[in-house]
């Protein structure tokens, strides 16, 4: 039994190995800073991004102007 | 299973042993998430400094046609023509060769930065990575196609 026992702790010693060693095999991608940076990247690629459709045709209506009352031009004054 | 379970727990040397087992894979996970490097996606070689400069280029041209909904971005971090007929007759030859030059040029560009990070195996998470913040980035209007083959209007 002792021996039984020696060689699963043996086994499980082994599997802890591998498993550290395995891990140095996996690729670990941080998102969140990539994520920054790529944002870096296409700053340099795309400029600032604005929509080129014109104001009013999204729905906001142009302030109505006042009505310009028409100049007169004065009266002559009868003598 | 439930066998293995309990012949773990009625003895103690092996109960030893597993418990011996979880600190190590926690401390040897633990030590290599800290250990990883950043991925330094912003990294300037030469290589990267020419596509980033073709694909600025290049925007000038795309730009109008990713406002008609002409082309989109693709959710594997390129871009692809949507509707060929948004596209006047004579131009689209042109546009179909600039897609192409673009998707060159991106995917370079994505494996030049995982190969300036000394990963080569991030080119994959990159492209993603890129894919999400190119559509994320984009104007209004513009479309985007997801994994389904489905083109969406960004809102």
């Amino acid at each position: 039994m002792k021996h039984h026992l020696r060689a699963l702790q043996l086994v499980v010693a082994g599997l802890v190995i591998a498993v550290s060693a395995g891990c140095g095999t996996i690729s670990f991608f941080p998102a969140q800073p990539a994520q920054k940076a790529a944002d870096k990247v296409i700053d340099d690629i795309w400029p600032p991004i604005q929509p080129t459709v014109p104001v009013a045709s999204v729905g906001i209506a142009k302030e109505k102007e006042p009505p310009v009352e028409p100049v007169m031009s004065p009266k002559p004054v009868s003598k | 299973m439930a066998f293995a379970f309990n012949f773990i727990l009625r003895n103690w040397r092996l109960r030893g042993g597993v418990f011996v087992l979880l600190i190590a894979v926690t401390l040897s996970s633990g030590a290599y998430a800290a250990t990883t490097p950043t991925p330094d996606v912003d990294v300037s070689t030469p290589a990267i400094v020419v596509i980033k400069k073709s694909l600025a280029a290049r925007f000038k041209f795309l730009r109008p046609h990713l406002e008609s909904g002409a082309i989109g971005l693709t959710h594997d971090g390129l871009i692809a023509v949507r509707d060929l007929q948004a596209i006047a007759v004579n131009e689209t030859l042109k546009v179909e060769a600039i897609v192409a030059e673009e998707n060159k040029d991106r995917a370079s560009l994505y494996r030049e930065i995982a190969r300036a990070n000394g990963r080569p195996d991030w080119e994959s998470d990159l492209k993603s990575t890129f894919a999400e913040r190119w559509i994320s980035r984009a104007a209004s209007g513009w479309y985007h196609r997801d994994s389904a083959g489905k083109w969406i209007r960004k809102m």
